[in-house]
């Protein structure tokens, strides 16, 4: 996900110059509400990340001192809260109705044309991805979609590689069996 | 479970790893040669390979965010007095520290200790006094 902005937009914020922060947000607010989106399943709730995301970073931008590139701090910061938020979150979406995940499909495409013509498989994983335990959606939104290593997710999530493995795995076998809805791998 | 089917697992459990060029040298070479005879991880990496496949579609869709976000967000931003505040890296950001938070930690961790080790010196005399009675 494409979160970087110019460092000299960066520096403009840190300098206080007025529009700077305004242009910063324009440029990365898409990345971060789908990261959120991605990672809580929850439209409202990704909106109420995003702006605690911004909160964070607005109080933090005159501390940030350029180690890491500006798109790596802002992305660990949305999967910081990301994270805080599905810890706090007691509910374990484990359903796997079958009537739930249809709808979901219908809702990820605009139309079933649409759908046939180049999204089907990209819809169906991203309505099965929802039905998720959150665990494991974390785990495959950020290895697979975000594209971090094995070691880095370990990492954000305070667990070890062999742990983001084994989660990894199960949810990949989950997902397969929402995607193909084989009801026999559903139950294995 | 037999060795052979536990084997299966492990290489199974590493296929993501492979496909994401996360496997090299002689691991990869054996996984890549189980993968010949093994009919059940061959397959196992064609579902694999096509998972990854439907994820790398989902990383490419646009997510399309509410329309008040962004208003949100830029009047959030034009709210006098929070840029104003300390610059404390926020929790969980690169540096991950809260200097103040610190200090007070480490000020009730000082004294604490101090009270401890003052409590031991005088149970300590105290205990010596009752000995040499």
């Amino acid at each position: 996900m494409v979160m970087d902005v110019d460092p000299e937009l960066v520096r403009a914020c840190q300098r206080g110059e007025p529009g700077a922060l305004d242009a910063l947000i324009r440029a990365t607010y898409t990345g971060v509400y789908a990261l959120c989106r991605r990672m809580l399943a929850d439209p409202e709730e990704a909106a109420d990340a995003t702006q605690e995301v911004y909160l964070r970073v607005m109080r933090s931008v005159l501390g940030f001192r350029g180690d890491a590139a500006f798109g790596t701090w802002l992305h660990r910061v949305t999967v910081n809260v990301c994270l805080t938020i599905l810890r706090k979150r007691s509910k374990a979406r484990t359903s796997t109705l079958p009537e739930e995940y249809d709808e979901l499909v219908a809702d990820t495409a605009a139309s079933p044309e649409d759908r046939a013509v180049s999204g089907d498989l990209a819809a169906r994983c991203e309505a099965a991805l929802r039905l998720l335990p959150e665990e494991a959606r974390a785990v495959v939104v950020l290895r697979d979609i975000e594209d971090l290593s094995t070691k880095e997710v370990a990492d954000l999530l305070g667990v070890s590689e062999n742990v983001v493995k084994v989660r990894l795995c199960r949810a990949h076998a989950k997902l397969r069996s929402l995607v193909t809805n084989d009801a026999e791998e559903v139950t294995a | 479970m037999s060795a052979t089917r536990r084997f299966c697992r492990e290489v199974q459990g590493e296929l993501p790893a492979l496909l994401a060029g996360e496997v090299s040298g002689w691991p990869e070479r054996t996984m890549r040669a189980h993968l010949r005879h093994c009919s059940d991880c061959a397959s196992e990496l064609k579902r694999q390979e096509h998972l990854a496949q439907g994820l790398a579609a989902v990383r490419d869709t646009d997510v399309e965010p509410p329309a008040e976000l962004l208003d949100g967000l830029l009047q959030s931003a034009a709210r006098p007095g929070l840029r104003e505040r300390a610059a404390v890296p926020a929790r969980g950001a690169i540096s991950g520290a809260r200097p103040g938070l610190s200090v007070a930690f480490l000020t009730v961790g000082a004294l604490a200790s101090t009270g401890v080790g003052w409590a031991a010196w005088r149970g300590a005399r105290w205990a010596a006094r009752r000995v040499s009675r």
